[in-house]
This record gives structure tokens, C-alpha cells and sequence, in this order.
């Protein structure tokens, strides 16, 4: 699951999420929003590479990024087919 | 798209910023003026070293008790150890411990303020100290920033350069390239001496802190004629899927807090496979004694917490939040549900895989070295001593931080072959001027498919070993020169593909090599540990461009204190309990 959520009105987009990531899965872009939520916010751009480690949502001041321990696609277990 | 250049000169440069490359740099410091640490994340956030939990602590041991963890240790590993090295660990690692207890490490202590020893996974007589890797980590950029060492974060060195422009080398290192992908650089850095500290090798496999670990370190020092030990034992086994649910780092320090592992009919199912260790015996065993419950039928598996304590509990969430936070975020109580886990093997760095390093940290290519996990750990070997990489990269970073900076002291400085870091800058960004839909991702996850299955990881045998090599030299020669990267992010991956299906392919010869079980492989048709001929470390080495040769390491039994009583076969408990038709 990785990133759940990031939240435009908590985020301030201070990047430290950017720095703290090791997957590089984060960048700060222009709000798509401004009216609501202006200037830059964190985005989850290559979400695939997230493993969920939380690093991010453990650094960000305002607390802003919610992530999930679930595996959305979970590693084979066993048993594995055999032929 | 292309990049920009940029070029730095340094006196040592460490590549990678974990507990190993960090002592090594502040080490290194102590002796030379200009320290760089180049890490692919940032440090402090980085790699396998924020989840270290513990440490082996050879405090004030009387020599009684040195004899006995020594013993001890050199039994653990099937008498693998290169000796002189886990004597050099147990007689520097308190003191290592002692220096980063000073730099602010919080080691949990007694109520008297010694530190607390605990119990570890494979080891009874000799004991360990638990501190969380996070914050130790926090500790250590702190203190590599307050000493004036240079930190390049956010940038993926691929390649070392060499004094006569040629990889291997006859020269020595004189630096290294690679990406920074935060600025959108190739970078080339310039230096008289290199240590690799890049932690073990493991796959994209969902698992936090192995995920960017890709082998960039072993593939580079072994392009350059470093040799490789130990890639035979390279299946990495896991069993920390949760509930299928979740994944989450931890179970060694479950395995030292008294966990029971039981399959559905409530059987702890050690006493089958491994009754003399029992829970604490190697993830290895763990992995195939749950593999083989499960594939005839006794499966799943589950992890029995429910003898533990509050107290108990309280200790986990202080040295692996990871986990409690997972236990948190699904409401699971393990003290009234046993948890169910399953098991699962990729490709990747065991102990005992690494690069062959002297007791100098030195790789046998003049001005390299490397340090901690991205060695074989050779205390350790293919053993599963407790705590073994973060106390060896505590221990060996230290050293090689010093050898490393008064080889840059006395070396100087080489001159640069420009022709090779233009050619190496092709190779590198040639993916960013590729176009297709075959990503770096894809590399890893064909790798996973051709040897996860069970047949090929845990109970392979040479036929299902040679179709496994063909199925990966056709993926190295089909699919990854389409390997295209649309950004700097995805070049990172595609040049981290290119690193893992290299060691991929290494560790399936080396495995078809090893005719016996040792360590973590376990060979079907050579079902037991050939004590008579085994006792030897294989090499793998490049001598020239389109040559490489296996070399083997006799461990110099002769020459050490500790033997084993007798030089037999044994057979594996698995021979016995299953065999896959």
C-alpha cells in the first residue's frame, strides 16, 4: 500500500520527506490546487518504489504523510508452484 | 535528456554512508584532511544499518570467557571463519562500542548503567547489546558532519576508474563515477584511496531495508579484480510476510526474545529440523524447516508470542518500531494470537557473500578497500554469528578508515584516464537515450521469477541450477539492453539492474560450484556438509576483460587456535525430511 495519503492542508512543502526517502519515491510539485492549497506539495510521484519503511511520515514536522505496513503486491509465498 | 558534469577530488572517498562507511570515514579523518562519503540515500536514512538492533559486545571479557565466545563463534560458523579476523573482532569491538556509546549511541543499559547483554540469534555463551540503528545512525551523520567530512547524498556511483583506464586493473582505484540524480549529474570524483561500504546485496523485493541495496559495490569492486567470496550462499531467505498482510523487519530480535516458531497442528517445528538451536538456529534453516511444513501440508506457520511480557513487548517497540508500528496499524495483539508468517527467497547477499578483504581491509586492488556487509564478513563466513555485519562494519569500518588514509597519504596521487570516464559515462546514461517500456524494475522481478520458486532457491540441484543460468543469461541478453530510463530516477534503476543481474549471474555458477550443503545453500543432490574437502571459501575473480576464474580459500585450520574435533560429512536435516520429486 506505501503512501496512503499526504494531506495539502497539513504538507508545507518543506521537502524534507524528499531528503528522508530512501527509494527516491517523493518531489515536491506546484499545488494543483492553489486556490485551495497553495504553493508546493510533497507527491508520492514514483509510488511503486515505495517499501513502505514510514521514514517519510516519521520526518514530516506537520505530519502531513500517512503510510500503510500492508504489501500491495506481496512477494510469492510458499507454497510456490513446483513445476 | 542528458546531464550536466561535475567533477570533485578527494584524499578518501567511502562509498556509502552506514555504520561501516561512516566509522571508516571519521576514522580516515583522524589521519587525512579531505573525507568524502558519497550515499545513494541520506545518511541517517539510509540502508540496512538504521534496523541494526544490535551488537556482539566483547566487553571486559576475563580469558576464560574469550576462549569460550571464540569457541563458540568459530562452532557457529562450521569452522569457516577466517579466525584471525573474529579475534580481531572480539578483541576491537568493545571498544568500538565504547566510542560510539561516547558519540551518543543510546545502548540500553542495566539499572547500575553497564550496558544490558542480551541474547541474539545463533549465539548462547556470547551475548549482545541493543541500540536502535535509527538513532545511532542520527549519531553518526551528526558527528561526520562535525568533523568536516563531505557528504554527497542522493547520487549512485556505478563505476571505479582506474590509474590505467582499464577495469580489472592492473593499476590501483583512483575514483570512481556515477549519477547524481538530485541534480541531474554525472558526477567523477577523483580520489587516492576508496572504500566500498555499500552493505549487502538484495533484490526489489518490497523489503525496506534492503530494497536500494542492489550489489553496486560488489559489482564494482569486482569489475575492477576484487574478488568475490561466498556468492554461492547468496539465496536470501525471509520470513518477514506477516499475516500476508504486512512486512516488517525484526524477527532476529523476536528469535533472541524467546519466540516459539509452530506450525497449524501447534508443533514447534525446530525439534524436526534443528533441536539443538531451536529458534535461534539460522534463517536459513527457519526458511526451509517453514517451506517444507507448508509443502506437505502442515502449514502455515506462526510466530507464538504469547508467552512474552508486557515488559517484553515495551522492548521490542524500543528496538524495532518498525514492527510494533506494523502490529499497531492492524490491531494485532501477538500476546493473544500467535502471528502467522510466511517464508520467501530472492537473490542477494548472505553472510559469508562478499568482497574478499585482508585483515587490512584491503581488496587485493591496490587503493581499494571495503568494509561491513559489502565484505563476506569474514569472521563470520557462511555462519550466522549474532549481530555479524553490524559488529563487523563497527569493527572493519574503523580499520579500513585508517588503512584506506594512510594508503592516501603515501600513495598520492594518480593521474585520470579521461577515456575511461567518457566511455564509462556512455554506458551509464545509455539508457536514458533508449526508448521502450522495459524498465530496471524488470530486471529484478525476472530475477525473482526464473529463482524464487522453491526447486531452484531452496532445493536446488545442477539441473534446475543450469536452466536457472540460462534463463538469466537470456535476460542479460535479451532484455536488458532494452532497459530504457525516461529520468534520472529511473537511470538510477536501470544501472542498479545492471549490478544485480551481474551478481545474479555470478551466484548461480557459484552455486552449481559448491557440490555440498554449506551455510545457506542447500544442494539436493549434495545433501550434507563435506567437512573433508569443504572447509574452503570460493573466489571469484575477473584477470582480465573476458576472463574469470573460481579460486578457493583453504580455511588454514592448521594454523588456528580453534579445530573441529573431526573432518566428516554431515548430512543436512533437510536430506532426510524431503525431497522434491
Amino acid at each position: 500500500m506505501a503512501i496512503t495519503a499526504i494531506d495539502d492542508d497539513l504538507c508545507d512543502g518543506c521537502g524534507i520527506c524528499i531528503d528522508t526517502c530512501p527509494a527516491d519515491v517523493l518531489r515536491l510539485v506546484e499545488s494543483e490546487r492553489p486556490w485551495e492549497h497553495p504553493g508546493w506539495k510533497a507527491r508520492a510521484i514514483y509510488k511503486g518504489d515505495c517499501h513502505s519503511c514510514t521514514l517519510c511520515a516519521l520526518d514530516c514536522p506537520p505530519g502531513a504523510i500517512q503510510v500503510s505496513y500492508r504489501v500491495e503486491v506481496a512477494p510469492e509465498v510458499f507454497p510456490y508452484p513446483l513445476t | 535528456m542528458d546531464l550536466g558534469d561535475d567533477t570533485i577530488t578527494t584524499d578518501v572517498l567511502v562509498i556509502g554512508g552506514g555504520l561501516g562507511g561512516c566509522r571508516a570515514a571519521l576514522r580516515a579523518r583522524e589521519v587525512v584532511e579531505n573525507v568524502t562519503v558519497v550515499d545513494k540515500a541520506t545518511v541517517g536514512r539510509n540502508g540496512a544499518s538504521i534496523y541494526i538492533h544490535s551488537q556482539l559486545s566483547p566487553w571486559d571479557l576475563n580469558p576464560k570467557e574469550y576462549e569460550e565466545w571464540l569457541q563458540e563463534c568459530v562452532e557457529n560458523t562450521g569452522y569457516m571463519a577466517d579466525q584471525d579476523w573474529l579475534e580481531v573482532v572480539l578483541q576491537e569491538g568493545g571498544r568500538r562500542i565504547e566510542e560510539l556509546a561516547a558519540m551518543g549511541v543510546p545502548y540500553e543499559r542495566q539499572a547500575d548503567g553497564k550496558l544490558r547483554y542480551v541474547e541474539a540469534r545463533g549465539n548462547r555463551i556470547s551475548k549482545s547489546v541493543n541500540a536502535d540503528g535509527m538513532k545511532m545512525m542520527e549519531c553518526l551523520r551528526k558527528e561526520v558532519k562535525g568533523r568536516g567530512i563531505r557528504l554527497i547524498e542522493k547520487v549512485m556511483i556505478t563505476n571505479l576508474l582506474t590509474s590505467d583506464g582499464l577495469n580489472p586493473t592492473k593499476g590501483r582505484v583512483v575514483g570512481a563515477v556515477g549519477i547524481d540524480f538530485k541534480h541531474n549529474l554525472f558526477l567523477t570524483i577523483h580520489a587516492k584511496a576508496v572504500i566500498v561500504a555499500t552493505g549487502p546485496m538484495g533484490s526489489k523485493m518490497k523489503i525496506c531495508y534492503v530494497d536500494h541495496l542492489t550489489g553496486d559495490g560488489h559489482k564494482m569492486a569486482y569489475e575492477s579484480g576484487a574478488a568475490l567470496a561466498g556468492m554461492e550462499l547468496c539465496s536470501r531467505t525471509y520470513f518477514q510476510n506477516w499475516e500476508r498482510t504486512f512486512q516488517a523487519p525484526g524477527q532476529a530480535k523476536l528469535q533472541g526474545m524467546g519466540v516459539k516458531l509452530i506450525n497449524r497442528l501447534g508443533e514447534r517445528i525446530l525439534e524436526r529440523y534443528d533441536p539443538k538451536w531451536m529458534e535461534l538456529t539460522s534463517l536459513g534453516t527457519i526458511v526451509r524447516a517453514i517451506a517444507v511444513e507448508n509443502l506437505e501440508g502442515r502449514g502455515p506457520c506462526y510466530f507464538d508470542m504469547r508467552n512474552f511480557t508486557e515488559e517484553d513487548l515495551k522492548d521490542l517497540e524500543r528496538v524495532v518500531p518498525f514492527f510494533t508500528g506494523a502490529l499497531n496499524e492492524f490491531h494485532l495483539d501477538p500476546r493473544t494470537k500467535p502471528l502467522e508468517t510466511n517464508a520467501y527467497v530472492t537473490l542477494g547477499s548472505r553472510h559469508g557473500t562478499g568482497i574478499r578483504i585482508d585483515l587490512d581491509c584491503r581488496t587485493g586492488v591496490e587503493g581499494l578497500f571495503a568494509v561491513g556487509f559489502a565484505s563476506n564478513l569474514p569472521h563470520n563466513a557462511a555462519g550466522s554469528i549474532a549481530s555479524a555485519p553490524s559488529t563487523f562494519a563497527n569493527v572493519s569500518g574503523y580499520r579500513a578508515g585508517e588503512r584506506a588514509a594512510k594508503f592516501a597519504k603515501e600513495a598520492g596521487t594518480a593521474p585520470v584516464q579521461t577515456a575511461q570516464s567518457e566511455g564509462l559515462r556512455e554506458e551509464v546514461l545509455a539508457p536514458l537515450h533508449r526508448i521502450s517500456q522495459v524498465r530496471g524494475f524488470d530486471i529484478f522481478h525476472g530475477v525473482s521469477r526464473i529463482f524464487g520458486p522453491a526447486r531452484n532457491s531452496l532445493f536446488p540441484n545442477a539441473a534446475r541450477l543450469a536452466e536457472v543460468r540460462q534463463q538469466l543469461k537470456e535476460l542479460r541478453e535479451e532484455v536488458l539492453p532494452q532497459v530504457s530510463a525516461p529520468d534520472t530516477h529511473e537511470l538510477v534503476k536501470a544501472n542498479e539492474a545492471v549490478s544485480f543481474l551481474r551478481l545474479s549471474e555470478l551466484a548461480v555458477k557459484a552455486m552449481e560450484t559448491r557440490q555440498e550443503s554449506r551455510g545457506n545453500l542447500f544442494r539436493e543432490d549434495y545433501p550434507f556438509r563435506d567437512d573433508e574437502n569443504g572447509l574452503k571459501w570460493l573466489l571469484m575473480k575477473r584477470t582480465d576483460a573476458d576472463r574469470e576464474t573460481i579460486d578457493y580459500w583453504e580455511v588454514p585450520l592448521d594454523r588456528y587456535r580453534i579445530h573441529p574435533p573431526k573432518r566428516e560429512k554431515v548430512r543436512s536435516p533437510f536430506a532426510d525430511v524431503f525431497r522434491l520429486s
